[in-house]
């Protein structure tokens, strides 16, 4: 039995909630530092998300199509708010050590305000770096980041080489494990 | 004390907010539904401009500035029909949010950059018959009075002005659509 587009819809809409509420919740958080804003911007990835998949035909992996949504709504949510301090390049990051209010000792720094750091430190980038940087925490490939953002694969592989040595800097943890 | 971004990242701790798709659906609907209603004050608006200017051209017996309204009115809903095909929402808007963020965001730009740069066809083109219309109009009948040469120059003033008027709004899209356009080189160069 076929299921309606309704029925479609609510099936592919619980099984991305299930799947990618912590990611949704994630992205929204490295695109919004406002509380409310924040839970506004997620709720309003998932009314995207649910509008969307009344068209979504399957031309790519569900997950490539969670990722498009979040990070488009989120992206256009940074547009409109322009509100934020000047953002910053990969470039201008990996050439300085992060300046703010949470530098200090690296010893010193427990989980929470290693945390606080790594969000300091996205909430500072432009476009698409701070996608990528998103999307390379969460674990994914350059191919699939590059399926997400649409820039190639070679210009993804220079920018992660770039997110890398910043995360280095900032946490001196070198590779992933 | 070394962290692993990843780790970091992926560990932290999420309360997730749950929206239920009752909810879901309620907000999609209350959203199509203040689309519609935007819709409805632009063509209540359009209706302002439309109404008084049918009524004045029934009531006026003079031919030459009947047809110059009537012009305007249908200049008024061209510009109406155009801002209606042009408008980025519904399904597209929709299925364009799926898209990569690359072809998403370029897709917008361009979106704006032509609507910025073509607004000398779609929204000034369609007033120029009714607005010069109107003035030629209005220098005929006079001119039968007072000759074509006090008529031409009683109406040089409102002539400029609606010129001026027109190509000042021209010259600031096709500006703002230049700036965009220089965006997409700027972002295609930046992003291979």
């Amino acid at each position: 039995m076929t299921l309606s587009g309704k029925d479609r819809q609510s099936q592919l809409y619980r099984e991305c909630a299930d799947g990618y509420g912590a990611t949704i919740a994630r992205i929204a958080r490295g695109y919004e530092r406002d509380d409310g804003l924040r839970a506004d911007l997620e709720q309003e990835i998932h009314l995207a998300l649910w509008r969307s998949l009344a068209g979504f035909e399957g031309r790519c992996a569900l997950s490539t199509w969670v990722y498009r949504i979040a990070h488009n709504v989120a992206a256009s949510h940074v547009d409109k708010a322009r509100r934020s301090a000047p953002l910053t390049t990969l470039d201008d990051l990996c050439e300085s050590e992060l300046q703010d209010h949470l530098a200090g000792p690296r010893e010193e720094l427990d989980e929470a305000r290693a945390l606080d750091r790594l969000y300091a430190l996205v909430h500072r980038m432009k476009l698409p770096d701070r996608q990528i940087m998103l999307l390379y925490l969460e674990g994914l490939t350059g191919q699939q980041i590059s399926e997400i953002t649409g820039l190639s694969p070679g210009n993804i592989s220079v920018r992660i080489h770039r997110v890398k040595q910043v995360l280095r800097q900032q946490f001196e943890s070198g590779e992933p494990t | 004390m070394k962290f692993d971004p990843h780790q970091l990242w992926t560990g932290q701790q999420i309360i997730l907010q749950p929206v239920s798709e009752e909810e879901l659906r309620n907000r999609s609907e209350k959203m199509d539904r203040r689309i519609r209603r935007r819709d409805l004050i632009e063509y209540l608006a359009a209706a302002l401009v439309i109404i008084p200017l049918a009524l004045i051209a029934w009531k006026l017996p003079i031919l030459s500035i009947r047809l110059a309204i009537l012009a305007m009115i249908a200049g008024v809903i061209m510009v109406c029909i155009n801002l209606y095909r042009r408008r980025d929402q519904g399904a597209d808007a929709i299925a364009a949010m799926g898209l990569s963020w690359r072809d998403c965001h370029m897709r917008q730009l361009r979106h704006q950059r032509d609507i910025l740069g073509n607004v000398a066809s779609w929204y000034i083109g369609p007033l120029v018959p009714g607005a010069f219309g109107f003035l030629a109009a209005i220098c005929y009948e006079t001119a039968s009075r007072i000759g074509w040469i006090d008529a031409a120059a009683g109406l040089a003033g409102p002539f400029a002005f609606v010129t001026l008027l027109f190509a000042g709004i021209i010259a600031l899209n096709r500006r703002a659509a230049h700036l965009i356009n220089q965006q997409i080189e700027a972002l295609e160069s930046e992003l291979g």
